[in-house]
């Protein structure tokens, strides 16, 4: 472990005028696989959007790579919710996965062979090189979630995002996408991933983050996760103001 | 002042609007929680072939011949737009669209036929569907405005316990053994039988303001269902009379716009200074410290 | 009377093409809105103006549809009003404005209410212009150079609309803003709406813009070929609007707007993946479905041999359709009749494994 890679500092969030996150304080270590878990309105997709910048806080600092400018992200490959695009929009797998090479396009560049080779390659690398021309409102849901993930591939991003990837999938496709986060950890790429089932966090993260609100502990999972911290997450219905 | 309330032709044009807006603003009321707004736009507009193709059919510019063909035309629209967004990937919006626009196409190819045709006499009055002329309201239409308002509160009562469960919670109201298909149906009907009476006064591109703009002050003022459905009511109603007393006794203003642009003066006071509105939320996310 | 025709299909591909990206953002509705109010900004500019050609009519006319979108947008950010309610009160408030000032101020100006709201394109050859030493209907010079500039910002701007279209969050990591290309976008479908009034009028335009990309929709796996179809689509509507209406001396908008209806559910249920393959499809499957369960029934122990009356009220048939079910059953011989009692045949109880299978049932 080499480092720090993100730091938010004393960040609060509030949708309109109910508080969302509170006095967040929090390290995320450069190659970690973090794991975020907390019960249901905890604000863990709340946080990861406000580091992707797409939900604006009340106040605090994120501070990634040493950068708080918005170019940054461009290194971050965010993976949403399967429920958050359009699955009925005309395209296929590969122009979805195409996308992930739009980051390096400035305005009205076109995609080249290049980029076509990149995201066959990550297709590949998701076993889903069968599917790039099927249209994606014919995928099943661990199909989409594996174009999502082969999609933050073809980015080729250091940071790698991911809200809930092994949400309600089949077991084959939980297994690769946890080989892929291994191996892509093993080249030195940085993982944090919204986790639901707490059963599994020992064995796929080496760090976790316990939240409900508030930070209730962070650090390697095996100091951190203990039956103390989850219940006092999921006992405690979040803090009040 | 004293002058034009007791004129003949306010009377009959206040109360025929007022008793419209009044059940249109709790029906309308409905279909705004009910988060299907538009659909009274997308039936307002497709009524327009079905008052053509009465007055073709029948021969006589009477309300009540007109009106059974908007209703007519009304119901043909939903059923349309159910079927579509149903059995496709389009969504409302785009089935809204697609309905309206191409049913009013329909009743301008008729419309047109009819006017170039030496067979069919005294066109001239079928375009006040279209924008309204409550100038030209009759006695009969105010009665005929009142029998259908009459009509909708009357269901809307009886199925009042209904309705009121089926649209804070529609898989509770399956269980209980309601059957939401018929609510919505009930409500799609009301809706449209007011839409069709109240085409003369208000016409078909306005007629869907009378309906939402009560509702969301409602929703503004109070959060029983009840009490948003008074308000929507009476905010209607207080509308159509003000609205009516400002175009008779100005020059020139036809009366529709004039409840329109007084319903959206109410609207915008409430959207700021309701118990929900902007102005109260404001001072209580500054009492917080939140201000971001 | 060809040029009517042009005038027709200019306008209906101008506005096809951007439609494409209403239909997939969800946004007809809001188009619908901006083709009404746009009518507050023709009749401004109109008292300032006093010349219904003037050129800060359609300037006019886009800044209110542009303040539509925005004010639609700013009422149903503050979460009070849903989006659909917040369309509904903002533009009929508009609308009524606008008809308002018509019928206080303009008692004599020429602002024909009607010409406005329904348009008529067999007008359009009426106003003309000298461009390149050619006389040619203005209207149809007009529409030409906004078709190609909706043209040219689509083809430059295809990645961006794509991207914020599918994923607008993604495209914002990725540093394209989703805001400036949407009102782009929407500033380009105001200037296209109102000059497409002359031709088609205000309630028609919305018909224009997403009748044929809803229609592509229906058929289309990509982006590219939903754009194209539509644009044939536009075409096809046009011709046989103009047909039709020319013919029987109908309003030629009128008659394309609900040609398109037509074409769209004649598409929606015919196609492919339609309406009456699906339902056909389900028929067949719930009639090979029970037909498959009659057969399991019999390989039951303590059911191998059945009477019509036990199979009918076990499955809730009618006379007719057990008619049907069996008649099929015997003839494929999968089952036989004796003495009134239907039993399996062998091929009948080999059928019922792959059945379990088909099913992923317990064998």
């Amino acid at each position: 472990m080499d480092g720090t890679i993100i730091t938010i500092k004393d960040l609060n969030v509030a949708y309109q005028d109910k508080p969302a996150l509170w006095h967040i304080n929090l390290d995320i270590r450069k190659n970690s696989r973090t794991a975020i878990v907390g019960p249901n309105g905890a604000g863990k997709s709340t946080m990861i959007k406000t580091m992707m910048k797409l939900i604006r806080p009340v106040s605090g600092s994120i501070e990634i790579d040493g950068r708080t400018d918005k170019g940054v992200l461009k290194n971050i490959a965010y993976v949403p919710q399967k429920g958050e695009v359009n699955w009925d929009f005309p395209a296929t797998v590969l122009d979805v996965v195409l996308m992930g090479r739009y980051v390096h396009k400035g305005w009205v560049k076109r995609t080249q062979k290049k980029d076509r080779d990149i995201a066959l390659e990550a297709l590949k690398t998701m076993k889903m090189e069968a599917f790039c021309d099927r249209q994606i409102s014919e995928l099943s849901g661990g199909q989409r979630q594996r174009a999502f993930l082969a999609r933050a591939i073809a980015q080729d991003a250091d940071i790698y995002v991911m809200d809930e990837p092994l949400q309600g999938i089949d077991i084959t496709t939980e297994n690769l996408i946890m080989d892929v986060i291994r191996k892509l950890q093993a080249e030195g790429k940085t993982f944090i991933v919204v986790h639901h089932q707490l059963n599994t966090v020992k064995e796929y993260f080496d760090h976790v983050v316990i939240m409900n609100k508030t930070i209730i502990a962070d650090g390697p999972t095996d100091a951190v996760f203990t039956g103390d911290n989850i219940e006092k997450a999921y006992r405690e219905k979040g803090v009040g103001v | 002042m004293m002058e034009v309330l007791t004129s003949f032709t306010f009377i009959v044009v206040a109360a025929g609007t007022m008793i419209l807006a009044f059940a249109g603003g709790m029906v309308g009321a409905i279909s705004v929680m009910k988060g299907q707004s538009l659909i009274g736009d997308a039936v307002g507009h497709a009524t327009f072939p079905g008052i053509v193709l009465a007055f073709m059919l029948i021969g006589v510019k009477e309300t009540y011949t007109l009106a059974l063909g908007a209703v007519l035309f009304g119901i043909i629209a939903f059923l349309t737009i159910q079927m579509i967004t149903n059995h496709s990937k389009v969504t409302l919006d785009g089935a809204l669209a697609l309905v309206l626009s191409s049913f009013f196409g329909l009743g301008m190819a008729l419309m047109s036929f009819v006017q170039g045709n030496p067979d069919f006499e005294g066109t001239q009055g079928l375009n006040d569907y279209i924008f309204g002329q409550a100038a030209y309201m009759l006695r009969s239409d105010v009665y005929l405005i009142t029998a259908a308002s009459v009509i909708s509160l009357f269901i809307l009562a009886a199925f009042y316990i209904q309705i009121r469960i089926y649209i804070f919670d529609p898989v509770f109201s399956r269980t209980a053994g309601i059957n939401n298909t018929l609510m919505n149906f009930i409500i799609l009907i009301i809706t449209i039988l007011l839409i069709s009476v109240g085409l003369k006064a208000v016409g078909a591109i306005l007629i869907v303001n009378l309906l939402i703009a009560p509702a969301v002050i409602g929703q503004l003022w109070s959060s029983r269902f009840s009490t948003v459905l008074l308000i929507a009511g009476s905010s209607g109603a207080f509308a159509a009379f003000t609205g009516t007393y400002i175009s008779t006794a100005g020059e020139n203003i036809a009366t529709g716009p004039a409840i329109i642009l007084t319903l959206s003066f109410l609207m915008a006071l409430s959207l700021f200074c309701a118990p929900k509105g902007i102005i109260r939320r404001n001072i209580y996310k500054r009492r917080m410290g939140g201000v971001s | 009377m060809i040029e009517v025709l042009l005038v027709l299909i200019v306008t209906a591909l101008a506005t096809s093409v951007p439609g494409v990206f209403l239909v997939l953002r969800g946004l007809s509705m809001t188009t619908d809105a901006i083709s009404h109010t746009i009518l507050l900004g023709i009749v401004l500019a109109f008292f300032m103006t006093n010349d219904i050609r003037s050129p800060w009519l359609i300037i006019a006319a886009s800044i209110i549809g542009i303040a539509t979108v925005y004010i639609i947008e700013l009422v149903s950010r503050t979460q009070l009003v849903r989006q659909d309610a917040a369309i509904g009160l903002v533009f009929t408030a508009l609308f009524a404005a606008a008809i308002v000032l018509i019928s206080k101020y303009s008692g004599n100006a020429h602002l024909d209410m009607d010409v406005v709201l329904m348009g008529e394109v067999l007008f359009a050859p009426f106003n003309r212009i000298d461009v390149f030493g050619f006389s040619i209907p203005a209207a149809l010079w007009q529409l030409s150079i906004i078709m190609f500039v909706n043209f040219a910002f689509i083809a430059l701007f295809y990645k961006e609309l794509k991207l914020t279209t599918f994923d607008p969050k993604f495209a914002f990591i990725a540093g394209f803003s989703a805001t400036l290309i949407y009102y782009a976008l929407m500033t380009l479908v105001s200037v296209t709406a109102v000059a497409a009034f002359d031709a088609v009028g205000s309630i028609l335009v919305i018909n224009f813009f997403v009748a044929p990309a809803l229609t592509a929709y229906l058929l289309v796996r990509r982006l590219s070929a939903m754009i194209w179809l539509s644009m044939l689509f536009a075409v096809w509507n046009s011709v046989i609007g103009y047909i039709i209406g020319f013919s029987y001396d109908l309003s030629i908008a009128g008659v394309t707007s609900f040609t398109a209806l037509v074409t769209f559910m004649a598409v929606f249920i015919f196609s492919p993946d339609g309406w009456l393959n699906g339902k056909l499809r389900a028929l067949r499957q719930k009639r090979t479905f029970t037909r498959a369960m009659i057969l399991m029934l019999m390989n039951e122990h303590g059911h191998t041999r059945l009477t019509a009356g036990e199979i009918t009220s076990h499955f809730n048939l009618n006379q007719k359709q057990f008619d049907n079910h069996m008649e099929h059953l015997l003839i494929n011989d999968y089952i036989e009749k004796k003495n009134g009692q239907y039993t399996l045949t062998e091929r009948g109880e080999e059928y019922t494994h792959y059945t379990r299978s088909k099913y992923e049932l317990p064998i």
